[in-house]
């Protein structure tokens, strides 16, 4: 099927959406999501038609250690697994490239708390990316916006569409990624997220 | 009020012909129909562009921008200044003059500062698309000019309308943001004789989203948006400016070069065409 052909809605339609602590890897279908503070990166194979997708976030803790190295854990578990089920199905490390989005500040009330979540989540994501030497070849973090972000395998392409939210559509983005972050913090044994 | 229910009774006024142009704009809007006809000639322009002086002033001064002034001499003749934008850019320009206009009698001094501001975030916008069309997406830069000049044209349009209707510019932006802008931007356009290919970025641009990376002329005008430095007074980034703690930070690789890098590249390029604009 020619994705280029289809409307920006009509990828969104066919897409398989994740949700916070998933991650995707397809050959063909498109996968979106929706991002508050969390940021999703994008891994693509330069050369191969299969790319992946995941959401992450981390979460500020308010007890110093381990639980916050356990979060960390979290979000390197988060990228480690979307990494090796990139290279179980045939893309190649040397070949992968990323993009990356979200970090954004959704509801003005908590816009301190949101704001430094989201540095915290673009500034890991740029440590990860360097530290495996994958390039990074777009970005769009921060801001007051919420995000929705479509990747189309094959081609490695990616709509970035900044929203603005209502207040109560910002309200339930927020409680998702709240549900997330409680979810992170009973994990503290360091299980890994879940994937669809 | 129901905003919703307004905005979309502005858009079919306006689709049933019950626009009106302020006087200042009409010299414009003979322009800009003189220079549709094909066999137009360049002192018929002249006189129609002389004979309103604020236009007059805006197209020289944009004769002179970078962009357009390869000489690097700066002129005041309007004939000259005919000659190096071209009609096309001309007409571009005559459709800003009207664009400007359009909230230049807005009432209040909150409706008059933030038609000020939206002017200003337009002359960023489409001179930023300008630039994007020429080093990054490689579209048509006359085109993204004059979608840039048109984008934010129902939020011109809706400023008009404050003084008598001062409920619509009350409180929340989102159904402005939501609905309204498209709906009464389209039908504001369709009394223009927007070109197709513009409509179809402008379309693009309230759709929302940013192919990475970016290739058509909608791209072009919705990464001009997301990257002007002077937010829309409908925007809701306005709180935050570049680099303070959270503000929006987007890169990209185009090519060998990063979008950064382009952008500081033709900073002054940029500079002078909306100098240009703002005139």
């Amino acid at each position: 099927m020619d994705l280029t052909a289809l409307t920006t809605r009509e990828i969104e339609r066919m897409s398989r959406q994740i949700r916070p602590g998933e991650w995707a890897v397809e050959k063909e279908r498109p996968i979106s999501t929706l991002l508050g503070s969390c940021v999703a990166v994008c891994l693509y194979d330069t050369a191969v038609p299969i790319a992946g997708m995941n959401h992450f976030m981390l979460p500020r803790m308010r007890r110093p250690h381990p639980a916050s190295r356990d979060i960390l854990l979290a979000g390197e578990a988060c990228m480690a697994a979307l990494l090796e089920a990139l290279l179980e199905q045939g893309a190649s490390k040397s070949r992968l490239q990323a993009k990356a989005f979200g970090g954004g500040c959704v509801v003005d009330i908590a816009l301190k708390e949101t704001g430094s979540i989201g540095k915290l989540n673009t500034d890991f994501t740029r440590e990860w990316l360097l530290r495996e030497n994958i390039p990074l070849t777009a970005s769009d973090f921060l801001g007051p916006w919420s995000r929705k972000v479509l990747l189309v395998p094959p081609s490695g392409a990616v709509y970035c569409k900044r929203q603005v939210s209502s207040m109560i559509n910002a309200e339930v983005l927020q409680r998702e990624e709240q549900v997330y972050t409680a979810s992170l913090r009973s994990q503290q044994q360091g299980r890994t997220p879940s994937h669809g | 009020m129901d905003k919703r229910y307004a905005f979309s009774r502005i858009a079919a006024e306006v689709n049933a012909g019950a626009m009106t142009f302020p006087t200042s704009a009409g010299h414009a809007m003979k322009l800009r129909s003189e220079l549709d006809n094909p066999n137009c000639q360049i002192e018929t322009a002249a006189r129609l562009i002389r004979a309103e002086p604020l236009l007059c002033a805006r197209i020289v001064a944009m004769s002179n921008a970078i962009a357009f002034n390869h000489s690097g001499r700066n002129t005041s003749d309007v004939h000259t200044a005919i000659t190096r934008l071209g009609f096309r850019t001309v007409r571009t320009l005559a459709v800003a003059h009207i664009t400007r206009q359009l909230a230049s009698g807005s009432g209040t001094p909150g409706c008059k500062a933030m038609a000020e501001q939206l002017w200003e975030h337009t002359a960023h916008v489409a001179s930023l698309a300008h630039l994007i069309a020429r080093r990054v997406t490689h579209v048509d830069p006359e085109a993204a000019l004059f979608a840039g000049i048109v984008h934010a044209i129902g939020g011109f349009y809706l400023l008009s309308l404050a003084a008598s209707a001062p409920g619509l510019l009350a409180g929340d932006r989102t159904d402005w943001l939501e609905t309204g802008r498209s709906e009464v931007g389209r039908a504001v356009l369709g009394v223009l004789n927007a070109p197709a290919n513009v409509l179809e970025a402008v379309e693009a641009y309230w759709e929302g989203y940013l192919t990475i990376p970016p290739r058509s002329l909608g791209d072009t005008l919705l990464l001009a948006d997301e990257l002007a430095p002077v937010a829309s007074p409908f925007s809701l980034s306005g709180s935050l400016k570049p680099g303070e703690d959270g503000a929006p930070s987007l890169d990209m690789v185009i090519g060998k070069e990063t979008l950064t890098a382009i952008l500081e590249d033709s900073r002054s390029d940029v500079e002078s065409l909306i100098t240009g604009l703002m005139a």
